[in-house]
C-alpha cells in the first residue's frame, strides 16, 4: 500500500476537477466500465476523454461515467447535470451492470444493490445537488494497491483557504473481518469539510455513509459519524483543543472512530448505532491548525491539515491558488 | 509483560487488602525500601509481616514504601483506622527518613513527592477513606510480572459501584512521545459510585487520574489528567458517547467493542494580568478551560506562594471568600478552579495567603504541561454497558474482566460476586 500524489492541480471548474479525479484513479489501475457524454453512450468503456462539452466531453447535460475500483467491483456512479456543479453518484458493492443506461441514464446497480451518495431522484428521473464551488486548486491523493482516496478542492481568498469539496473514499481499519464492504465514503461539499462539526454530526446532511451490517438483516446504507474525543466535563478535547506534546513539542494525531451511538440512533433514521472501525486516512489534530498545514507523523511532511483532520501526503508545498 | 494474578480474595480488613497487594507485589518483583508499623519498628526493609495490628502489623501511622523493579519509582502507603489512607508516589523515590520514622512517612526531592490519596504532610497526614466497611467486598490483583504495572481493585457485588481501586498503568508502547521517561499514569478511587467509570475517570474534579506531563521540559508538572471518552455529536449539543457503553456489540461477531482510552488534558488559558488583581473569565470552572494565573515574588522561592485551601476573593463580590477545593498546583500556579461564578464578563480576583509575593512584580511561569499523554496499556472502554463486574473475552475467553465501564486483563477465572 503506497499512496500516490497529484498535487497543486488547477481545475477550470468542477466538471474538471471531477475529470481530474477520473484520469487520476484510471491511473492507477481503476477503470471506466461504461460512459456517456450526454450524446453518445458507450457500453463498456471510457467515452469520456475531456472536461470540456461536446463529443466525449464531461461537460455536457446528463454526462456520466461509472468508475470501478483497480481489484474488485466497488463502483462509483457519477452523472452532471446541465450545471457544472450540480451533480447525482451513486455507490455499489457489486457495481453497475442492470437497468436502462443510455445516453442520458446512468445504469442500475446488479441487483439493484446500490445506494445514493449525493442527490436525489431516480435514475430516470434525476435529481442533481451542487458541489463546492471553490475548486480553484485540487490536491488528490489514492493508494495504489486497494481502493483507497480523496479528493479535496479549495480556493485560497486573503490568504484564508476556503474547502469547497471533500470526497474521501476510506477504507476502515480494525473492522470486522466479516465486514462485507469495510469501507466509509465521505462527501462533503461545504465549507465546513473535514471539519467534526459535519464528520461527526449525524444531523449533517454530509455526515460520512457506509454500509452498516452488510450481509446481515437491517443492512442499510447509512450516516455513520467519525467520533472525536471528550472529557467529562463535556468538552471536547480532540480535535483541536490540545497543545502540541508536551515533551517533543509535535503535534499528537488520533484515531477517527466510524461509530453510531445507541442512544441517538432513535432520534436519526438514517444512523444505524454500531462500530464500523477507524479510518485509514484521517487522523484528528490534536491541535488546532490551519488548512494545508503540514504535519510530520512518520517523515517530514507526510500529512496535510484540512479542516480538523490530517491526510496523506508527500511533503511537498501546497500551492494556495 | 505477562499479568500475573491474585483473584477472588474476601479480605477481613482494608489493611489486609493493601497487605495482600504488597505481598503480591513482592512476587512480582518490587521491593519493599523501607517501612515501619507504627509502634516500635520501621527501617530500611519489611517490617509489615501480618495485616493485623500490634508488633509488625498494620497500626495507626503505620506505612512501607515499595519500589518498581529497575528503577527507583517508589509507592509510600500509610494507614490510619483501617480503612482510611494516605498514598505518595515518587519517581526518585523517598530517600529523606521523616523526624519520627515510626510514624512521619520519609519525603522524595522536592517536586517529587506526589500525594495521589489523602492530603497533609508527612509530620501531619491527613487520610482519607479507600474502602467500604470490613468484610464487605472481594477483592482481585493484577500485576506485570516484570513490574510495569499493577491493577487492585475491591467490589461487593456485580450491580453495584467498584468500592477501591488502584492502578498503576504503563502506557501503551509507541503511544507516548519517545522521550517521555515517565510513560505512566495512575488512579486511585475508592468510596465513589463512579469508580473506574467515565465521570471520574473523564474529570479533573475528584479521583480523577494523575502523571508527570513535561518530563525533562521547564513546564514539566505531575498533574492530574483526564481519560477520554469516544463521542459524536448530536442534534442536541451534547455528545452522545460511543465509548463507554454506548455502541452495543459488533453485529458480525456479537462480541463486546473495546476502545482506547486517551489521556489527555486541555492546553491553558494563560493570563498574565499584575496580581494580586486578576482578570478572569466570568465562570471560571473547567468549563472554560482551566484559566492559568502566574505571579511570583521578586525574591523568594518557588514554594512560597499559593496553596491548596487559600483563599480566593472575588473582589465583584466582596461580601464572599471562596475558598477552593479545586486543583491547586505548586509553583505559584493556579491550574483549576472548582467555584464557579456567573457575575459579570469578567471579574476580579485575588488571591490571599501568598507569601513572599511581590504584587508589583508580576511572573511569567511557563504554562504548565498539557495535552496528550498515551494510551492505557491497562485500561480499555467498554462498548457496551454491563454489570460492574464480569468476564468478556477480547484476545481469548475471558481474558478481560469489566470493572465498571472499563476492562482489565484477566486470566479467565470465575470471578466471584
Amino acid at each position: 500500500m503506497t499512496f500516490q500524489f497529484s498535487t497543486n492541480n488547477h481545475p477550470i471548474n468542477i466538471t474538471d476537477a471531477i475529470f481530474g479525479l477520473k484520469q487520476f484513479l484510471v491511473s492507477l489501475g481503476w477503470s471506466v466500465t461504461s460512459s456517456s457524454d450526454g450524446t453518445t453512450y458507450d457500453s463498456a468503456g471510457d467515452t469520456i476523454l475531456n472536461s470540456g462539452s461536446g463529443a466525449n466531453g464531461l461537460g455536457n447535460h446528463y454526462a456520466w461515467f461509472v468508475l470501478k475500483q483497480a481489484s474488485g467491483t466497488r463502483s462509483i456512479c457519477f452523472q452532471r447535470f446541465v450545471f457544472d456543479y450540480l451533480w447525482r453518484i451513486k455507490y455499489s458493492v457489486p457495481g453497475f451492470g442492470g437497468g436502462s443506461p443510455s445516453a442520458t441514464q446512468v445504469p442500475t446497480a446488479v441487483n439493484n444493490d446500490e445506494a445514493l451518495l449525493f442527490g436525489t431522484g431516480t435514475d430516470a428521473a434525476p435529481d442533481f445537488r451542487p458541489l463546492g464551488q471553490n475548486c480553484a486548486v485540487m490536491q488528490l491523493c489514492a493508494d495504489n494497491t486497494t481502493p483507497a482516496f480523496y479528493w479535496i478542492t479549495y480556493t485560497t481568498t486573503n490568504n484564508i483557504t476556503y474547502i469547497g469539496n471533500a470526497f474521501i473514499f476510506d477504507p476502515v481499519l480494525f473492522g470486522s473481518p466479516a465486514d462485507q464492504d469495510g469501507y466509509v465514503l465521505y462527501l462533503d461539499p461545504s465549507l465546513n469539510s473535514c471539519k467534526s462539526v459535519n464528520i461527526s454530526n449525524p444531523s449533517s446532511s454530509a455526515s460520512p455513509m457506509c454500509y452498516y451490517r452488510r450481509g446481515l438483516s437491517k443492512q442499510a446504507f447509512c450516516k455513520i459519524p467519525g467520533c472525536f474525543y471528550s472529557d467529562s466535563n463535556p468538552t471536547i478535547l480532540i480535535p483541536g483543543k490540545l497543545p502540541v506534546n508536551s515533551i517533543d513539542g509535535n503535534d499528537d494525531l488520533f484515531p477517527v472512530f466510524y461509530a453510531g451511538s445507541s442512544y441517538f440512533s432513535s432520534q436519526y433514521v438514517t444512523i444505524h448505532y454500531g462500530y464500523k472501525g477507524v479510518s485509514s486516512l484521517m487522523k484528528w489534530c490534536g491541535k488546532s491548525r490551519n488548512n494545508l498545514d503540514l504535519i510530520s507523523l512518520s517523515s517530514p511532511g507526510d500529512r496535510i491539515v484540512f479542516g480538523n483532520i490530517s491526510l496523506p501526503w508527500d511533503s511537498s508545498t501546497p500551492v494556495l491558488v | 509483560m505477562v499479568l500475573q494474578y491474585f483473584t477472588n480474595y474476601s479480605p477481613p480488613t482494608a489493611t489486609d487488602a493493601i497487605f495482600q497487594l504488597k505481598q503480591f507485589l513482592i512476587t512480582c518483583n518490587w521491593t519493599i525500601v523501607f517501612s515501619s508499623d507504627g509502634v516500635a519498628n520501621s527501617g530500611p526493609s519489611d517490617f509489615l509481616t501480618q495485616s493485623g495490628t500490634g508488633p509488625f502489623g498494620f497500626n495507626n501511622f503505620s506505612y512501607f514504601v515499595i519500589q518498581q523493579p529497575g528503577s527507583t519509582r517508589q509507592f509510600c502507603f500509610q494507614v490510619h483506622n483501617d480503612v482510611s489512607w494516605r498514598i505518595k508516589y515518587s519517581i526518585g523515590g523517598f530517600n529523606t527518613p521523616g523526624v519520627n520514622p515510626l510514624i512521619d512517612t520519609p519525603a522524595g526531592a522536592t517536586g517529587d513527592d506526589n500525594i495521589i490519596w489523602g492530603s497533609g504532610t508527612d509530620t501531619g497526614p491527613n487520610f482519607r477513606s479507600l474502602f467500604k466497611p470490613d468484610n464487605t467486598y472481594k477483592l482481585q490483583i493484577g500485576a506485570d510480572d516484570t513490574g510495569q504495572g499493577f491493577y487492585f481493585f475491591c467490589y461487593s457485588s456485580e450491580k453495584l459501584p467498584i468500592t477501591s481501586g488502584i492502578v498503576f498503568d504503563p502506557l501503551l508502547a509507541g503511544s507516548y512521545a519517545v522521550g517521555d521517561t515517565e510513560p505512566y499514569v495512575i488512579y486511585v478511587t475508592g468510596n465513589s459510585t463512579s469508580g473506574f467509570g467515565f465521570q471520574e475517570l473523564g474529570s479533573l474534579l475528584g479521583s480523577c487520574p494523575s502523571c508527570w506531563m513535561g518530563t525533562g521540559t521547564p513546564n514539566v508538572i505531575f498533574n492530574k489528567i483526564t481519560a477520554l471518552s469516544t463521542v459524536h455529536n448530536s442534534a442536541s449539543g451534547t455528545p452522545a458517547t460511543i465509548a463507554p457503553g454506548g455502541v452495543g456489540s459488533n453485529p458480525y461477531t456479537f462480541q463486546d467493542q473495546f476502545f482506547p482510552i486517551i489521556y489527555g488534558r486541555a492546553a491553558y488559558t494563560i493570563i498574565h494580568p499584575p496580581p494580586p488583581f486578576t482578570t478572569l473569565p466570568n465562570v471560571f470552572s473547567a468549563d472554560t478551560g482551566f484559566p492559568f494565573v502566574t505571579w511570583e515574588a521578586s525574591s523568594g522561592t518557588l514554594a512560597d506562594f499559593v496553596n491548596a485551601g487559600d483563599n480566593v476573593v472575588l473582589s465583584s463580590d466582596p461580601g464572599n471568600t471562596y475558598v477552593s477545593n479545586g486543583d491547586f498546583g505548586d509553583n505559584g500556579r493556579v491550574l483549576n478552579f472548582t467555584t464557579t461564578y456567573t457575575g459579570p464578563s469578567a471579574i476580579n480576583v485575588t488571591i490571599k495567603n501568598y507569601a513572599g509575593i511581590d504584587p508589583h512584580n508580576p511572573p511569567v511561569f511557563p504554562p504548565p504541561a498539557a495535552g496528550y499523554k498515551g494510551i492505557s496499556s491497562m485500561m480499555q472502554w467498554i462498548g457496551t454497558t454491563r454489570g460492574t463486574v464480569g468476564i468478556l473475552g477480547i484476545n481469548t475467553i475471558g481474558d478481560r474482566i469489566i470493572v465498571n465501564q472499563i476492562v482489565l486483563p484477566w486470566n479467565d477465572s470465575t470471578v466471584i460476586v
